[in-house]
């Protein structure tokens, strides 16, 4: 029994493990942050976001502050798919943002089949 | 009232002291047991005895019905009466509620967050004034109220409480709220970055009888009026505020005539517990978990700075605990606080539009919700501190409460709504004031506020500058119809720009820049009072990128009617064109943060800034290259973002997409990426510090510090913050320049 718990990452219940969606990876224990299991890229937000206006001439040209704003990028050890991205402060712990309680997802949703359970979104997986 | 009229100096002393014990009070300020409990009333003994009797769904679904168009009706009467610029684009909502103040409907259109939190004054003033004879609350009653202390949003809303009688009691209350704009506080608009302490916020309206026998009281009306900008304004919309309050007790009274008292108070007090029990069954079908995002409000709206807020919504059971611990220490000469009932509010308004929105707008809805703070932060500030700009926090709690559902929602066997990235969520409007052409004076903001990006979803991108993110029925209203009336003209109207929305699989709803070009020779101006003009202010989802940030740009020092006359060849109707060309000789340009205070502009003078593009949804390589092309033939992409980001390869000239060449171009980004990300624990021992980069003032928690950092004054417990008063920029700019002066007069 497999449930989705984002777009990308899966979660085998039986085995207790996070899954990539993509390339069927077993990246590590579904009781930790996911977020450990796979690669961190610190990046520059003005190579996301270029800036409208001149950047010699003005402070505030459209784009993130690099002094005060870093992307965290997390990719999926083995296929390279871009899992998430972090907004932060230079020097800061990735957050942990998501935290199932899995003997909870058990329970609840143990029933449910992967496939019917997130019908809009399999329906656009590519 | 004449019955019990007893002239003090006759009474015996024990009297007098029970009397002086129940009835002075210093002073009656908002009550902490009514503005720190968001939750469903208990029932009455009426409701008690009409519910337990059994419901008759089919008769309150007909009652539902003609309350809902009643509220409606009064919706539509009220827009086209009022005057304020923000209502007329239908920032206002009507609602009935039950005796004891719990909002049961709300009308279908406008900005029902401003309903969800008034059951606050409603409690505030039947527990204060109904048995006090020098107030008391009687038929034709109307109660105006606009200090956000005692419920509602922020000062500039104003609403009209009017009490529904039966046989002598209150079985009912009806209000019309809206967003008025001129309260007369310290800079036009009733909000604004000079705003540096709750006396500088303009009127500040505790519940205030305004209204007696279903007429406007002369004397009160006039002290509103005389202390405001916009005395006309104000006139006009207490009349529209009271005719739809009229129509409103008129159709409940209809109602009970129809359908019988019981039937009316079962009904409203039956809808509300619907919603509770509703919102309740739906958190108990989530697993149990934990959520968090964490946001930066990047400027104080005086000066540049990091104040973190953090919110952790947590599953258990049947409830939902949300956290705001760990978020920036209140500032206490800085209006961008919040006080709990706010954080609350934008909770409630999230799930009934984003996440819930089958389910009515009501703060019903979050009944199981509880809240943990840590008090005198940014998220719970104190009584002392201003809080005209509680919106910067409040957005935030609104897209963490979208952005933690839409994660607790994503497995789900049952969801409500669509899985989608963050809306935009900051007030982008140009404020105004001054004297119009029309030699009223005035202060107000531009509709644009209105004009938010909507988040990417997880099957199709997000819509451009679609709606703001408290509400999804209003408008930004007409530019023409803002030249009619203000003395500047919009010399760019909705113009996207390139790069303003979030990437990602879909991306987020892109948004317009505009500028307003003064007209006329009376004193008139402008400011802006927004965050992320250094970090993005709202996030994608699942890869999905955030939006960028933004500015406020200027070109002064030169009559540009004179320029558009002489020589329009170089006027082009763009930011960034203006901007990065200046071909206009002896004109200052000079960009800004997202937060400028007021000052007057001169004839021909430009201001401009932009609205925000939603969050984007999911990895930029699984975005088709088919959309990508079309995105850059709109102008939403640079040719660069197009290329570099989502890694396209297409002709320059014929946008014809090389397919082979982009799948190569995808999998060596794909390679890319394997070969610079690094472990989580090299991650940890290279790029993570134990201290906020000294670059800006950092406030809030970093990392998991015990301690709240506070900016320039250090670090400390929760429980033992220091006052942050913020020195004045100007006092630190001239003290800078004062140190240079004096080194450079030690050198000569
Ligand atoms: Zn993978």
């Amino acid at each position: 029994m497999k449930v989705l718990a984002t777009e990308y990452l899966r979660v085998d219940l039986q085995k207790e493990m996070w899954e990539c969606d993509r390339c069927d990876h077993v990246l590590g224990s579904a009781r930790e942050n996911y977020k450990r299991f796979l690669l961190i890229h610190d990046r520059n937000p003005r190579e996301v976001h270029h800036p409208l206006l001149d950047p010699e001439r003005y402070r505030f040209c459209f784009s993130p502050d690099p002094e005060v704003c870093v992307i965290y990028e997390f990719y999926c050890p083995n296929c390279g798919l871009m899992m998430d991205v972090e907004y932060t402060v230079p020097g800061h712990a990735p957050l942990h943002d998501l935290e199932l309680d899995i003997d909870s997802l058990k329970e609840k949703w143990s029933g449910s089949d992967l496939q019917a359970n997130s019908a809009t979104t399999a329906a656009f997986r590519s | 009232m004449s019955t019990n009229l007893v002239n003090p100096d006759t009474a015996d002393d024990q009297e007098l002291v029970d009397r002086f014990l129940s009835k002075n009070r210093a002073f009656l300020g908002p009550d902490p047991a009514i503005q720190r409990n968001h939750h469903v009333a208990a029932r009455s003994l009426h409701e008690e005895q009409v519910l337990s009797a059994g419901v008759d769904s089919n008769l309150y679904a007909e009652i539902r019905s003609g309350l809902r168009a009643a509220l409606d009706e009064t919706f539509k009467i009220a827009e086209m009466t009022v005057a304020s610029p923000a209502a007329q684009c239908a920032d206002m909502s009507t609602g009935y509620f039950t005796a004891a103040g719990d909002l049961s409907l709300a009308s279908t259109r406008g900005v029902a967050g401003f309903t969800v939190s008034l059951h606050y004054p409603i409690r505030f003033i039947r527990k204060y004034f109904e048995a006090d004879d020098t107030v008391g609350i009687h038929e034709g009653d109307g109660f105006l109220l606009n200090d956000a202390h005692y419920g509602g949003i922020h000062s500039p809303d104003q609403h009209l409480f009017m009490p529904i009688f039966h046989d002598g009691e209150i079985v009912s209350w009806c209000v019309c709220a809206m967003h008025e704009g001129e309260i007369g506080a310290r800079v036009p608009g009733g909000m604004g970055p000079m705003i540096e302490s709750p006396w500088d916020e303009g009127l500040r309206g505790s519940p205030i009888k305004m209204v007696e026998n279903y007429a406007l009281k002369t004397d009160l009306v006039t002290f509103f009026q005389n202390s405001c900008r916009e005395p006309q304004t104000m006139l006009a919309d207490l009349k529209a505020r009271l005719a739809a309050c009229c129509r409103m007790e008129r159709r409940g009274k209809e109602h009970i005539a129809r359908y019988g008292i019981d039937s009316i108070v079962g009904f409203l007090r039956s809808n509300v517990e619907f919603m509770r029990d509703e919102g309740r069954r739906r958190i108990a079908e989530l697993p149990d978990g934990t959520v968090r995002t964490q946001f930066y409000i990047d400027d104080t709206m005086r000066e540049p700075a990091l104040l973190k807020v953090m919110y952790c919504f947590t599953v258990k059971g049947d409830k939902v605990i949300v956290d705001l611990r760990g978020s920036s220490p209140e500032l206490f000469n800085r209006p961008i606080n919040s006080l709990l009932s706010t954080q609350v509010l934008g909770v409630a308004i999230t799930l009934a539009h984003h996440i819930w929105p089958d389910m009515p707008c009501a703060q019903a809805i979050i009944d199981c919700f509880e809240f943990i703070t840590d008090p005198g932060s940014i998220a719970d500030c104190s009584d002392q501190v201003p809080v005209a700009l509680c919106i910067q926090p409040m957005f935030k709690i609104m897209t963490a409460a979208e952005l933690a559902f839409a994660k607790l929602y994503f497995g789900a066997p049952k969801k409500y709504g669509k899985t989608k990235a963050g809306w935009f969520n900051q007030p982008a409007a140009i404020i105004y004031g001054g004297v119009t052409q029309h030699q009223d004076s005035c202060g107000n903001m531009c509709g644009d506020l209105n004009g938010m990006a909507g988040g990417a979803k997880c099957d199709e991108d997000g819509e451009h500058s679609i709606a703001p993110c408290f509400g999804a029925n209003v408008d930004i209203g007409e530019s023409e119809d803002a030249e009619e009336k203000l003395p500047f003209i919009y010399a760019i109207s909705k113009r996207i720009w390139p790069g303003n929305c979030g990437f990602g699989k879909f991306r987020g709803g892109a948004a317009y820049e505009y500028g307003l070009m003064r007209y006329g020779e009376q004193p008139f101006g402008f400011q802006t009072f927004t965050g992320g003009s250094y970090f993005p202010s709202t996030f994608g989802l699942y890869g999905g990128y955030a939006c960028p940030t933004y500015g406020t740009v200027r070109v002064r020092g030169k009559n540009l009617f004179n320029v558009l006359k002489e020589t329009p060849e170089l006027f082009e109707a763009s930011m960034a064109s203006i901007m990065n060309d200046r071909l206009i000789e002896g004109a200052e340009y000079s960009s800004h943060s997202m937060a400028v205070a007021f000052e007057l502009y001169p004839e021909g003078e430009l201001f401009m800034t932009s609205q925000g593009g939603g969050g984007g949804y999911g990895d930029v390589l699984d975005r088709d290259p088919e959309m990508v092309i079309k995105d850059l033939e709109e102008g939403l992409i640079r040719a660069e973002t197009a290329s570099d980001l989502y890694g396209v390869v297409y002709d320059a000239e014929t946008y014809a997409i090389d397919e082979a060449e982009t799948a190569k171009r995808r999998t060596e980004i794909l390679k890319g990426r394997l070969a610079q990300g690094i472990s989580w624990d090299e991650f940890m021992a290279t790029r993570v510090n134990p201290e906020p980069p000294p670059a800006v003032p950092f406030f809030g928690r970093w990392n998991n510090s015990e301690e709240l950092y506070c900016g320039p004054f250090g670090k400390a417990l929760p429980s033992e913050l220091p006052p942050i008063i913020m020195p004045d920029p100007k006092d630190v700019e001239i003290q800078q320049l004062k140190s240079q002066l004096a080194a450079l007069q030690t050198l000569s």
